[in-house]
């Protein structure tokens, strides 16, 4: 029951995230977060799933493109997460590269307009990405005694 | 590989056959228009979040847009006083061309001022004497000679007067007076009949006329100047003669007016 209610809370607060980023421009930090949580809830298969079909289609509806696309984006992404990439072993960084393009793309399919909103909201997205994998570091460090890395935990 | 997933083969195969599966499962809903009313109906919860998102953003936005609109008011507020000085130089100017307007509008509706001192009357026909009647009235002191114009054509002139009539002596007669004329050009010269036409006569043989050229009368006692006569039809030139004439032709005739004009 707690995690359901956490779950709900949750799924509350990404939309209103992803309603505020559609009228700002580009779902950046959405799709992060997404990707994050699917990693999270990688190995409970029902859980992937349905969060999954629930996220890209939040995504569908509020930027007005195809669920189908929208669930090939992030299911892809979610895997590449998981892929052990020679030119990205950083997952932080494999987060960040895949959130562009993940936009990238929405960008071409949707043909959303650039300005200097998106630059500025480019910037203070990819920081608070940053910072909130930095606390979720220190968190963990500071809670276990150990630096346990990034790769297992999210704090989302 | 380019790359390779960390669980079990079979794990992975399993997990990659339900995406497909889920994808394909979309894919077919899309193909049956089922997901246009998923999200129809999920429009009913997004839109209202979205409202209360554009308004927040609106409010935030708009003491930024304020401050870049604050840059440029200095500039604005100079081009408007350049503007306003320039709508007041042309309000001034207006009121200026209005009063003229008005002093020109009385001076046009003020029925007792009259610019012309003209006279409508009826020709009386007579090929030894042409006529036109003259005014009963005795207050009415009207001036001979006066032009005589049928359509704004000088036709001829009103010398004698006998009791209610004017004579008049048309152009063509031979016994008319003399009136000075003038073409487009400038040529100079003298109107005179010769019993059948209308000659402008006393040319300089050097001055040069123009078929089709206008005549008008230059001024003189009882003719004003100005007073369109005719067209030049012909230039008759002897070789003995010392100057040389036109043949003036009038597209009106003093015979087939209904009214004709004292002026």
């Amino acid at each position: 029951m707690k995690y359901f209610l956490q779950s709900i809370l949750k799924l509350s607060l990404i939309i209103i995230l992803l309603t505020w980023e559609r009228v700002l421009g580009l779902p950046l930090l959405f799709v992060s977060l997404s990707l994050l949580w699917l990693d999270k809830n990688f190995k409970f298969e029902l859980k992937y799933f349905a969060l999954l079909i629930l996220l890209s289609l939040f995504w569908a509806v509020v930027y007005q493109f195809s669920w189908l696309l929208a669930l090939l984006l992030l299911s892809v992404g979610s895997l590449f997460l998981r892929s052990k990439l020679n030119f990205f072993p950083e997952k932080k960084r494999r987060v960040l590269v895949l959130t562009l393009i993940l936009n990238l793309i929405l960008i071409w399919v949707t043909g959303l307009e650039l300005n200097a909103y998106s630059l500025i909201q480019l910037t203070v997205s990819y920081l608070l990405v940053l910072l909130w994998l930095r606390l979720i570091q220190i968190k963990r460090k500071t809670k276990s005694g150990l630096n346990i890395g990034l790769l297992d935990e999210y704090g989302f | 590989m380019f790359f390779s997933l960390s669980y079990s083969k079979k794990f992975q195969r399993q997990r990659y056959l339900k995406l497909v599966a889920l994808l394909l499962i979309i894919f077919f809903l899309e193909w049956l228009g089922l997901v246009q009313l998923v999200k129809n109906s999920l429009n009913f919860v997004f839109e209202p979040v979205l409202k209360f998102n554009v308004q927040i953003a609106h409010q935030v936005v708009q003491p930024v847009v304020q401050l870049r609109d604050f840059r440029h008011a200095a500039y604005k507020i100079q081009s408007l006083e350049q503007q306003l000085a320039a709508a007041e130089v042309e309000v001034a100017q207006l009121r200026q061309l209005q009063q003229e307007n008005q002093a020109l509008r009385d001076l046009i509706e003020n029925t007792d001022r009259q610019l012309v001192d003209t006279y409508i009357s009826r020709p009386i026909l007579s090929l030894a004497q042409p006529a036109v009647s003259l005014p009963v009235d005795e207050n009415k002191d009207f001036h001979l000679p006066a032009a005589v114009l049928v359509d704004q054509t000088l036709v001829g002139v009103a010398t004698n007067r006998q009791e209610n009539l004017a004579l008049v002596k048309l152009l063509w007669q031979k016994s008319n007076t003399a009136i000075l004329a003038k073409t487009e050009s400038g040529v100079e010269g003298l109107i005179k009949g010769d019993g059948r036409k209308i000659l402008l006569t006393e040319i300089p043989m050097e001055a040069e006329l123009t078929i089709g050229e206008q005549v008008v009368s230059i001024g003189q006692q009882g003719v004003a100047g100005n007073l369109y006569i005719g067209k030049i039809r012909a230039i008759e030139s002897g070789q003995e003669q010392a100057v040389k004439q036109a043949v003036v032709e009038q597209q009106v005739s003093f015979y087939d007016a209904v009214v004709v004009e004292l002026r």
